[in-house]
């Protein structure tokens, strides 16, 4: 089977390389876990917003709140932490042409209530429930409702729109966890097939999780998890610093630092799983076409310290920025990206080459016109992070006009009104497609990618990554698009991989913290 | 009194329209389109197109001018029917319904609170007036009423959850877990009513029945509280009407801090969804609570005073 040797050479080669310099690691010296995991263990956690009345009932709901969900509803296919493929429900899968994906499914699998797993169950869930409710990943991988095909009980055939290569690395966002044929998250969860079973859900309030202890893979070294949902991170970290809570995510970075430092505490951080990027708009119209201009995309990349920026911003939680997805999905061909310097003086000698010159405030002119930028981003983006940016643009004689956005809907306002230079994005690699991202936002046959698509050459190497054959051939495409964008064209300007934070109690451990939150299985954890 | 009452509802009509006229003119013009918000739920992972937002809009009803989309919500509003929030996909009336008990609890617990501290506090100060419990009382008020509530809810829980651990930091399980939202709530509205009643108290106390009754031979206490405490709580009434609509609509918040299920915590979820519907009418509720809360008020001073006839005091 050809995607199961892909994932074992992917594995072996992140171990040869060693992936990240920013390795999980355990934010608190010397409190490595003490005593025996405890396998009755019950770990009460605190969780942000419960996503799932947010989301609404029906086909349109989510599977359940991340990152709950991959927990309790297992997908065909398991997203590991190296970003590799595992078999999930599904054992196997291969690719018949023109564009037909077998999957061969795990038998002898029981949903919690005791509904046994066959091929219904799949159809049911991709072929009904995901497709009408479109989903991320039917969206982007060409299904419609009629692709899913059972050919036996324990085999299914997914037939895509146009041949899709990606297809099992997309599969395994956990939206396509697979539910009980004809189940819905009508009134409360339906059973799934999950390392965990829910045993009661007071929607935005709590969940109370046990161990399925006839789960068809590795069981869970706890017993039960209750999550209580406190949105306010600030609350989250005093339940912990309280005792009433054992472990906590979404770790704001302040208190990670604060955490570590003491000895009561454990802060667990995985590899980076999100990139904080900036997208320079190529194709404003005045005032905001200076985008358009080579010499300022490359002048804003080089004036940008990621170093500093990391550490105010994000308490050094973070790489310095250098691709547009986690290194690990990227594989060997991660080598080809370039870390842009840090290069105050080179940035303003790009600009005076380009005829620019310094005004009497330092600012760079040129025609009459002064070098002036308008950035916006993501309302997580802090304030300490935009004051970085423009004090280093500034430096380098360039002006920057900063536009928080106190929430979601004003960011994606102004996103929508063009009236900005730069935009600063938070994006996850929620999926096993190294191509994900560049694709999603950069080729110019997708959906609004007007103001940034270089076209050309990166088209190519779009088509090239979707229609590649071997994980390698789409990870060296997929490494040539960020090296076209980020070291060639600088329409994307990384400036930090972001790392998941944990905090927990210090007889609490993760071994394994996944870099996409939603992927995030809790079978590594334990308490003594 | 049965026609003064109806006069008294009648009169909320207009209050309501008007508010509910204001409301839904002010999210239109919040930055934030719902339109794109729905189609960006139903498309996720990129850009919406302006098709989709097309389709949303019709879907929602946001092709619709403001005055259609108005009184369409407006003629739905009148039968009971608030509409269906764009979020969720579940009816407005419904949502309400589900968080109104959580907020009654926190806002009955708040005003038990403010009851019980700030009578007292505002009765001593009064009594001993620019003398040290007058004093300390200044201090408490100044201090209560000009604390942020978000920065007392923090200390409260680091005081009494994380240091003492006394009190859970969050959450709605148990008893013990509406005590420090609720005194989050109560702490301003404690400061004003103290000081307020210390006020009533002390002009009051200076009026002549009162030297009368002591004359009578009457003891301090039941001058103070009976002749007293009776006649300035009128004003103090008034005030509470504000108090307990303000408590009613929910506290944004003390209900996101404390992680309580409660209206507030729905409003600021709507705001930040753009959901038009669910902040319309969670807006509209809280000024209907208001109105009746104030005309419950108003009852009362016949019943705090004998001397104002309802007609009269209505």
């Amino acid at each position: 089977m050809r995607s199961k040797a892909l994932a074992i050479a992917v594995t072996a080669t992140m171990a040869l390389v060693g992936c990240s310099s920013s390795s999980t690691s355990s934010g608190t010296a010397g409190t490595t876990a003490s005593g025996k995991s405890n396998p009755d263990a019950v770990v009460k956690v605190a969780a942000g917003e419960d996503q799932w009345p947010v989301q609404g009932t029906g086909a349109k709901s989510t599977t359940f709140a991340y990152p709950l969900n991959v927990n309790v509803y297992d997908p065909l296919v398991i997203l590991g932490s190296d970003f590799s493929l595992q078999p999930g429900l599904a054992t196997s899968w291969d690719f018949m042409a023109p564009s037909t994906w077998r999957f061969h499914l795990r038998q002898g699998v029981t949903f919690h209530d005791g509904h046994p797993f066959t091929a219904d169950d799949v159809v049911w869930t991709w072929g009904v429930r995901q497709v009408k409710g479109q989903t991320l990943s039917t969206v982007s991988s060409g299904l419609t409702p009629d692709s899913v095909k059972k050919i036996d009980d324990f085999t299914v055939d997914f037939t895509t729109t146009t041949p899709n290569l990606r297809l099992p690395e997309q599969i395994v966002h956990p939206e396509g966890a697979i539910v009980e044929n004809g189940k819905d998250f009508d009134s409360s969860p339906p059973a799934g097939t999950g390392p965990f079973r829910v045993v009661s859900y007071q929607p935005g309030r709590s969940v109370d999780l046990v161990r399925n202890d006839a789960y068809w893979g590795k069981k869970a070294k706890v017993k039960e998890m209750v999550y209580q949902f406190l949105p306010d991170p600030q609350t989250r970290v005093e339940a912990l610093k309280a005792g009433t809570v054992d472990f906590v995510t979404d770790l704001p970075p302040a208190d990670a630092t604060s955490l570590g430092k003491d000895s009561q505490f454990r802060v667990v951080k995985s590899k980076p799983g999100r990139n904080q990027l900036i997208y320079v708009n190529k194709q404003g119209t005045a005032p905001f076409d200076l985008g358009a201009d080579p010499a300022v995309r490359q002048a804003v990349s080089l004036a940008i310290d990621r170093k500093t920026y990391v550490d105010a911003a994000l308490e050094g939680n973070a790489d310095p920025g250098r691709w547009m997805a986690p290194q690990a999905v990227l594989g060997t061909s991660a080598g080809e990206v370039s870390l842009v310097p840090f290069e105050t003086a080179k940035a303003k000698s790009v600009l005076t080459a380009e005829g620019w010159t310094p005004g009497s405030d330092g600012i760079f002119v040129k025609n009459g016109r002064r070098l002036e930028l308008t950035i916006i981003g993501w309302a997580e983006v802090t304030d300490a992070g935009f004051q970085v940016i423009q004090s280093d643009l500034k430096d380098a004689g360039i002006a920057l006009t900063i536009k928080k956005a106190a929430d979601t809907p004003t960011y994606n306002n102004y996103y929508a009104g063009s009236q900005w230079d730069l935009d600063l994005e938070v994006p996850n690699q929620n999926d096993g497609n190294p191509a994900f991202l560049p694709v999603l936002r950069m080729y110019s046959k997708n959906k609004g990618t007007q103001r940034f698509a270089p076209g050309g050459a990166f088209d190519s190497l779009a088509e090239q990554a979707g229609s590649a054959q071997t994980r390698p051939e789409v990870q060296k495409a997929s490494a040539d698009m960020m090296k076209e964008l980020i070291d060639t064209d600088y329409i994307v300007i990384p400036l930090a991989g972001i790392y998941r934070l944990y905090g927990m109690k210090s007889g609490v451990n993760l071994g394994d913290p996944h870099p996409s939150q939603t992927n995030q299985l809790w079978l590594s954890l334990t308490k003594t | 009194m049965r026609g003064v009452l109806a006069r008294r509802l009648l009169l909320a009509v207009p209050t309501l329209l008007a508010l509910s006229f204001l409301i839904f003119a002010l999210i239109s013009l919040a930055p934030g389109d719902p339109a794109t918000e729905y189609a960006r739920r139903t498309s996720p992972g990129g850009e919406v197109t302006p098709a989709q937002v097309d389709l949303a809009q019709r879907q929602l009803g946001l092709n619709r001018s403001f005055v259609v989309q108005y009184g369409s919500w407006l003629g739905g509003a009148v039968q009971g029917r608030l509409g269906r929030s764009f979020s969720r996909q579940t009816p407005v009336a419904r949502e309400i319904r589900e968080r109104l008990g959580a907020t009654a609890e926190l806002a009955a617990v708040a005003l038990i609170l403010t009851v019980i501290f700030a009578v007292p506090l505002g009765v001593v100060a009064a009594m001993f007036h620019r003398r040290l419990g007058d004093h300390v009382l200044r201090v408490f008020s100044l201090v209560g009423a000009s604390t942020p509530g978000f920065f007392l809810a923090y200390v409260l829980i680091i005081i009494f959850a994380v240091r003492l651990k006394v009190l859970p930091v969050a959450g709605k399980q148990g008893v013990d877990s509406v005590v420090l939202p609720a005194v989050t709530l109560a702490v301003g509205p404690t400061a004003v009513v103290a000081r307020l009643l210390r006020s009533a108290m002390l002009e009051v106390l200076s009026e002549s029945y009162i030297v009368t009754a002591y004359g009578k031979g009457l003891g301090r206490l039941r001058v103070v509280v009976v002749h007293g405490l009776r006649n300035a709580l009128i004003p103090v009434a008034t005030v509470f009407g504000s108090i307990i609509g303000a408590l009613l609509e929910g506290s944004i918040i003390a209900e996101v801090v404390f992680a309580w299920p409660g209206l507030g915590r729905l409003v600021y979820e709507g705001i930040s969804e753009r959901d038009y519907p669910l902040v319309e009418g969670l807006v509209v509720f809280a000024g209907l609570a208001y109105v009746i809360v104030n005309v419950l008020v108003d009852l009362s001073y016949t019943f705090l005073d004998r001397r104002i006839s309802a007609g009269a005091s209505l």
